[in-house]
């Protein structure tokens, strides 16, 4: 079993009637900068707020840091940082005040990473949060939860309506930070967090599609393009792997969605023997989710829950 | 130690100009207090006022509602800063200790609401003439019932709020449920008089549930049920009404004595005071319906030397011959008995409907007197000095010769109860003929202190009661008399009843002589 920094099993919770997190097994190794993308409403932030003890799970566990999420209080979170879009900050203070407050719950403070990432930010010291603009805020924020070193960031939409700026300086920050932390973040925005995430989780209406290893999922998506002598129609029982199939006078399109080199050119051949050409061209991450998507919401899209953080941030 | 200091200290920078605020409400209150006491103290009891006087009156009178309102927005402002409700407070993902957090909320109010107010009280103290140091248990036991009856509503109340305009409205709601609260109970409880046992269990239930939800907040972030617990306070207090009924309360509160009564009363009205026969003595308005006050003399024996009775209450059966049946509810009466005392009175209110009914027809009325025992204890006598002059474990007292009013003030709560007595000149004319006066003054409650801003507290007395039970204003008192304060303590407490046959209704006094009428009642 490999170590990971927050893992899951079962984790479901409920709200009322609505079904917000069905079941959810999920093991973050240690290292690792883990997305967790879905649309609006997917459950990423039921998820984080069931992690970091804010919501109780209907069902299932999940451990942090190998304690009982339901356990997390106090000095357990002298080791986590958590941002989110949504959180108040001592409106109050100023940045400065809100630096010196904070300083004193934290043992591991260090004095110069809190310096820099002043200077790094540009943060108006002296200004009051409540006067301060969304991304200054969530700057300050970033500062005030990086600053004691936490061996794990936790991160909720922390790019969500930021400009391109202020976003490049936070991930920059974030990736400073990864060799000594692991960071688990949630997002809907896939073209941010591919540049720099190793590990993605895709969650749909509370369930998790899939969990694997960034490079891992790029390798198996490919976006197929066959040539065939003749117009013909899609034979039936395509493997379970071709995504959205379609076919246009000579041309068939699909989305492989477990592209091994060999295999895969084996197995069009042996579905299309009439194939004059073939392309497998790598996607996007938004390529790859899209497609899954369309492929209808809920299909069987293979899970894969490969890891090797070290590898692939190498 | 080092995180709740941490956090006060954030607390103190956070709502300092609030605190300022709220201490010099204080400040104010205590110099305000202090000029109008000077005056007082030169002028005599200030009775009327205008110019600077009247507005410094009415800003204390101000005072006294905007010191609570200061308390009420410091606490809920510091509540709510770390605020309960919620998924979005920056510090429940911070390594905030529950515990370290309510202790520096707790250490907030001891710092900026206890402490100036233990302060001011120690200042006024000292102004009337009180030494603060013996008196300090008393005016903690002041800071545990403002704790219990203000403080610890307003911290619960603002642990399942999310902001200071919900705290209000959930504010005005608990206000509105307790008293919807009360009202329901009045349905249950036909009582006019409070028992102990009612008022402890409401303050154990008010107090206990506050605190389960406050804790349960603090320590687990449970707001529904935290809720709940306090929803169920006003509920509950109407469920004890109606499960606990009067009855089984009075009788809780006071035990039927039987024949081990130490006192005992007849319906006797051949030993009547000339101005007591059974007497109509007012009439009223309630709930659309007529009442009529009715006094029924009694005559008593039995009390033992150094001993007396307080009748507290009385509730009155009375049957018709033609097999009418009313019962009344506990109804207030307030009356001491010392040794030697023949006459003693029930006053029970009925309504005219049945009063106009029966008349003329004699009926059976059967009286439940609620009384408690008292002995005398410590005796003081002191002569009266033209100054003011000090009577342990009373208080300070004063006559004023040229108003006829004998004025005394105490510490932190009203005194023991205390029967007043002295030699004056008689009244009714019966002037020049000296005879024994005295009056009560002071409460049996045992507690160290009240539930009060002010510590000080004035009372006077203008009347006395003779002898024979007569009393009037008080007229002529020389320097020098002696006056003894002798303090009584409470005993036991007990019911006893007698039965009347063959009772009359009084006669309907004229309009006059309801106006005429005085209750024999003291205090």
């Amino acid at each position: 079993m490999i170590k990971a920094t927050i893992r899951t099993e079962g984790l479901t919770r409920r709200f009322g009637r609505t079904l917000a997190l069905d079941h959810v097994d999920l093991a973050v190794p240690e290292g690792a900068i883990y997305a967790l993308v879905g649309a609006n409403g997917a459950g990423k932030t039921t998820m984080i707020k069931l992690l970091m003890n804010i919501f109780r799970p209907t069902a299932g566990s999940a451990q942090v840091l190998g304690t009982d999420a339901r356990m997390l209080a106090g000095k357990a979170f002298e080791r986590i940082g958590y941002v989110s879009e949504n959180q108040e900050l001592p409106e109050g203070m100023t940045t400065s005040s809100m630096l010196d407050y904070f300083r004193g719950f934290y043992p591991t403070w260090d004095r110069t990473l809190e310096t820099q990432l002043v200077r790094q930010f540009d943060l108006p010291l002296r200004r009051k949060l409540k006067h301060l603009s969304r991304g200054m805020r969530m700057k300050a924020a970033f500062a005030a939860s990086l600053a004691y070193r936490p061996s794990l960031i936790v991160l909720d939409e922390p790019f969500s309506g930021l400009d391109p700026l202020v976003r490049d300086e936070l991930i920059e920050c974030l990736i400073e930070r990864a060799p000594e932390t692991t960071i688990f973040l949630s997002s809907h925005d896939l073209a941010e967090i591919e540049s720099f995430s190793s590990h993605v989780g895709y969650l749909e209406q509370g369930r998790l599609l899939f969990s694997e290893e960034m490079q891992v999922l790029s390798g198996r998506f490919r976006e197929v393009t066959v040539t065939l002598d003749r117009p013909q129609a899609l034979p039936e029982n395509l493997p379970a792997a071709w995504l959205q199939p379609q076919t246009v006078d000579c041309l068939v399109r699909f989305v492989h969605s477990n592209y091994e080199e060999h295999a895969a050119e084996k197995e069009l051949a042996e579905i299309f023997p009439s194939a004059r050409d073939s392309s497998f061209d790598p996607m996007t991450l938004r390529s790859i989710f899209l497609a899954i998507a369309k492929n209808g919401r809920g299909t069987a899209v293979p899970i894969s829950n490969r890891t090797a953080p070290q590898e692939a941030r190498a | 130690m080092k995180q709740i200091l941490h956090i006060f200290t954030k607390d103190v920078r956070r709502f300092w100009p609030e605190i300022l605020t709220l201490l010099a409400l204080v400040a104010a209150f205590v110099v305000i207090h202090s000029y109008i006491w000077a005056v007082s103290t030169r002028y005599g009891t200030v009775t009327s006022f205008g110019g600077t006087l009247g507005v410094l009156m009415t800003l204390y009178g101000s005072l006294v509602v905007l010191i609570p309102v200061g308390w009420w927005l410091l606490i809920t402002r510091t509540v709510h800063e770390e605020r309960l409700v919620g998924d979005t407070q920056f510090w429940i993902t911070r390594p905030y200790q529950w515990k370290s957090l309510l202790t520096s909320k707790l250490l907030f109010v001891v710092a900026f609401v206890y402490l100036p107010l233990f302060l001011a009280q120690c200042v006024l103290l000292a102004q009337e003439g009180f030494a603060p140091q013996p008196h300090i248990p008393g005016l903690l036991w002041n800071l545990v019932m403002i704790t219990g009856l203000l403080v610890l509503p307003l911290i619960a109340l603002a642990t399942v709020t999310s902001s200071f305009s919900r705290m209000t409205l959930t504010l005005l709601g608990a206000l509105l449920a307790i008293g919807a609260a009360v009202t329901v109970t009045s349905f249950a409880t036909t009582n006019q008089i409070s028992s102990p046992w009612s008022d402890r269990i409401s303050l154990v239930l008010e107090v206990g549930l506050c605190a389960a939800a406050v804790l349960l907040q603090y320590g687990l972030r449970k707001t529904w049920l935290s809720r709940i617990l306090l929803i169920a306070f006003p509920v509950l207090i109407c469920a004890v009404a109606f499960i606990a009924p009067d009855q089984w309360r009075m009788n809780r509160t006071y035990p039927v004595a039987g024949a081990s009564a130490p006192v005992q009363f007849t319906h006797s009205p051949s030993v009547l005071r000339p101005s007591e026969s059974g007497s109509m003595t007012g009439s009223s308005n309630r709930n659309g319906n007529n009442w009529y006050r009715i006094r029924i003399p009694l005559e008593l024996s039995g009390i033992t030397e150094g001993n007396g009775i307080v009748s507290e209450g009385v509730q009155a059966t009375i049957d018709a011959p033609d097999g009418f049946h009313w019962s009344s509810k506990w109804q207030p009466l307030s009356i001491q008995y010392l040794p030697g005392d023949k006459f003693g009175a029930a006053d029970i209110t009925v309504p005219s409907a049945l009063y106009d009914k029966y008349k003329s027809t004699p009926v059976t009325v059967h009286l439940d007197l609620a009384l408690t025992q008292i002995k005398a204890g410590r005796a003081t006598t002191v002569a009266l000095s033209p100054q003011e002059f000090h009577v342990p474990d009373f208080g300070l007292c004063k006559w004023t010769k040229d108003s006829g009013m004998f004025t005394c003030r105490s510490a932190v709560r009203i005194p023991q109860l205390t029967l007043i007595s002295t030699e004056m000149l008689g009244y009714h004319g019966r002037a020049g003929n000296v005879e024994q006066g005295s009056y009560w003054m002071g409460s049996l409650e045992d507690y160290p202190g009240g539930f009060h801003i002010v510590p000080v507290q004035n009372f006077g007395l203008t009347s006395y009661r003779g002898k024979d039970g007569e009393g009037g204003p008080l007229r002529t008192l020389d320097p020098g008399t002696p006056i003894t304060f002798t303090q009584y303590n409470e005993v036991r407490r007990m019911q006893t009843s007698l039965t009347i046959q063959n009772f009359h209704f009084p006669a309907q006094p004229t309009l006059n002589e309801l106006r005429d009428a005085q209750p024999a009642t003291q205090q």
